[in-house]
């Protein structure tokens, strides 16, 4: 039973997966209304995490930049260590 | 970010704003020897010395603001304040190649006229002192009214010069006025260039001698087959021991975690699924690095634009603008940058004609369908003595997809009312020696793809395919293999007397399915296709090459051949088709492209397969 469990967990995560990438518009579409419905229930996380990111480009496939991230990682500064 | 700095960088093409915005930001924006690289706006972040956030626009190149192409009208409606979001800029960093002052003077005056605050950016300053021209930046800036900075983009030179002046606010409304320029911009440009240039050695020896057998129009040609040639010979002879590792690897990964995995259906996930399929695609990791290393070598040293002058004519007779070779040189990684590079192209029935053969060119992901049907049906033999039989059927699939878009833009251009005529006007930038961090950088980011797209959509199809492969379950006493009672099975068995005349069995027909999200997916899909079909273990243990040219088992050479001239034109990639959708603002257009696309691919198949099946049997 176990392993059914799995085997259904990661066939559902990878259909999820294949119809963002095929169909992005509707995805896109159906996980914003997916995230309104959870915001008015007021699961704030959740409606979050299912709220699409903007991409542009073909999303990062070809190597074009996906988002408007900034990528510079900031260095903090370190203390002074006596060695 | 709303009390952030908003500058953007505005320049002629190919003066280094992409690598300065690289620089600035962090990020790592395709940039190129040539010019037309970047052709919509991009937006990065950064932060000024004093702690001040930065919010930086990268537009498109452009020798004026009179706009004569979409990427242009961009940069042309920013620089004017046309476009809402992108209104108030604080600043435009005009970036300024100091090897070609005269020529990108020109757009410097007309942002100048514009009456925005503006900071010059005097670029590829090591390239200058290099060809013996000084220019006096204190004069430059007195003549022009506005501040200007030197810098060095590609070697991170002078950039903090450049932060140091935004920070301190020089960036300012011009005062032409006071700078005593007055006629004609072409005048005001002679009298700014002869007060602030002074040439010791005016010439570019190295450029010229190069120029002297590159663009030669025998030698030129000569030295770019012989190039190409070594490209894909390389392709082959270079990766194949990395290629055996991985593969070993993958092996032994499988019987290991199959070892270890008692469940019957969860092992057939993980090996027949998971490893069979994803893993079998990163064995071509080697070979798309080989490939894309001489890509990004000959972009880094400003050869391509050169190609582009060689090949102008040819183009030209089959009805393709010279200014395609770009966006169709774009097409090699992917097709998707491919069709947006189109933008450059002003004349809107060669951009069409553009959009339209982009996907005939030979994209990475179609290297690995070829690298596994030319090693498991083409023998690993040396003929005249020096060439790599492999690498030589590699490089004509290449040029196969090369003449087939020439053979289509004739036939568009004969369809075609508008029979105006369009001459080629190319800037040649200088050579300059690959810098192999740069490579390095590029390298890293193509492997990152690839891996990504494995680790991404690769997987899950595979997951996918395995569960349509798997269930329903073979019913108790079946004697045909379970995959055969399949949804897979059943789609497959369905499909197959339609490409029974191109020679395709009922696995291939099924890997054809999930292909149409990426083409390296019909690799997976073989792969996991193949581990359920019954085949022992040792020899799915042998790989995928093996066990589709197995004696009794395997397709015919016929049938390997035909699926490989498939690869060259039918459009199984999506995201081509929706950027198309995009760019043409037509489904119609995408709807003839996949038409004329699979048409093309069934009947080349289809004599390909007749053919080679009389020949070899």
């Amino acid at each position: 039973m176990f392993e059914y469990l799995i085997i259904a967990v990661l066939v559902g995560w990878s259909a999820i997966v294949v119809f963002k990438k095929v169909f992005p518009q509707t995805a896109n579409a159906m996980f914003m209304s997916l995230s309104n419905v959870c915001q008015r229930f007021g699961w704030r996380r959740l409606a979050l995490r299912l709220k699409p990111k903007m991409v542009v480009g073909c999303g990062g496939g070809c190597g074009c930049a996906s988002d408007e991230k900034d990528n510079k990682k900031t260095e903090e500064i370190q203390a002074v260590k006596w060695r | 970010m709303s009390d952030a700095l908003r500058v953007a960088l505005v320049g002629n093409p190919n003066c280094g704003k992409t690598s300065l915005f690289n620089h600035l930001t962090g990020t790592r924006q395709k940039v190129a020897n040539y010019a037309g690289v970047t052709v919509e706006r991009k937006v990065g972040h950064f932060q000024l010395p004093s702690g001040k956030n930065v919010r930086v626009l990268d537009l498109p190149g452009t020798y004026s603001l009179q706009a004569t192409s979409p990427d242009e009208a961009i940069t042309r409606d920013v620089c004017q304040g046309k476009i809402a979001e992108e209104g108030q800029q604080d600043a435009f960093l005009c970036v300024v190649d100091a090897t070609n002052l005269k020529l990108h003077l020109g757009l410097v005056l007309e942002i100048i006229e514009l009456g925005r605050p503006i900071l010059v950016v005097l670029n590829m300053m090591d390239e200058a002192r290099r060809r013996g021209i000084q220019i006096n930046t204190q004069k430059l800036s007195q003549r022009l009214g506005v501040p200007v900075v030197e810098t060095v983009a590609v070697r991170n030179s002078g950039i903090e010069n450049l932060l140091h002046a935004l920070d301190q606010g020089k960036y300012t409304v011009p005062q032409t006025e006071l700078s005593g320029l007055t006629g004609e911009h072409h005048q005001k440009i002679e009298t700014i260039f002869k007060d602030v240039v002074n040439f010791v050695d005016q010439e570019d020896k190295r450029t010229d001698f190069l120029d002297k057998i590159f663009l030669h129009p025998v030698l030129g040609l000569l030295s770019l087959a012989v190039m190409m040639f070594i490209v894909f010979q390389a392709v082959f002879a270079w990766a194949a021991p990395f290629m055996d590792g991985i593969e070993t690897f993958f092996g032994w990964l499988g019987e290991t975690l199959g070892a270890h995995i008692s469940q019957p259906l969860l092992q057939s996930l993980v090996v027949d699924g998971i490893i069979a399929g994803a893993g079998g695609v990163v064995v071509f990791l080697p070979q798309i690095l080989i490939l894309f290393f001489f890509i990004l070598v000959l972009e880094e040293s400003g050869y391509l634009p050169r190609a582009a002058f060689l090949l102008d004519k040819l183009m030209f007779k089959a009805g393709l603008s010279g200014r395609a070779f770009i966006p169709l040189l774009s097409s090699f990684a992917c097709a998707v940058p491919g069709i947006m590079a189109t933008r450059s192209i002003s004349d809107p029935r060669d951009r069409f004609t553009t959009i339209m053969v982009a996907p005939l060119m030979t994209c990475s992901a179609r290297l690995p369908v070829y690298a596994l049907l030319i090693a498991a049906f083409i023998p690993a033999q040396t003929v005249w003595g020096i060439f790599n039989l492999q690498g030589l059927v590699l490089f004509g699939l290449y040029m196969a997809g090369i003449v087939s878009a020439l053979c289509v833009s004739f036939v568009m251009k004969f369809l075609q009312k508008d029979k105006s005529q369009h001459a080629l006007l190319l800037e040649l930038p200088s050579y300059r020696i690959p810098d192999l961090k740069s490579v390095g950088i590029g390298l890293l980011d193509r492997g990152k793809i690839f891996l990504k797209r494995v680790g991404g959509i690769i997987f899950a199809l595979s997951i996918l395919l395995w569960f349509l492969c798997t269930f329903p379950q073979a019913p108790e006493g079946a004697t045909q293999p379970a995959i055969d009672y399949s949804f897979a099975g059943m789609l497959g068995h369905l499909m197959q007397p339609i490409f029974a005349p191109v020679g395709f069995n009922w696995q291939i027909c099924i890997a054809l399915i999930p292909a149409m999200a990426a083409r390296e997916v019909v690799v997976a899909a073989l792969g996991t296709v193949y581990a359920l079909s019954g085949a022992d273990d040792e020899a799915v243990a042998q790989g995928l090459a093996h066990l589709i040219s197995a004696d009794g088992t395997g397709w015919s050479l016929a049938t390997g051949l035909s699926l490989l001239v498939w690869f060259v034109y039918a459009p199984h990639c999506l995201a081509t088709l929706a950027t198309v959708r995009r760019e043409t603002g037509s489904w119609k257009h995408v709807a003839v492209m996949t038409a004329y696309l699979f048409g093309l691919a069934y009947l080349m198949s289809f004599f390909t397969y007749q053919i080679a099946s009389r020949i070899w049997g």
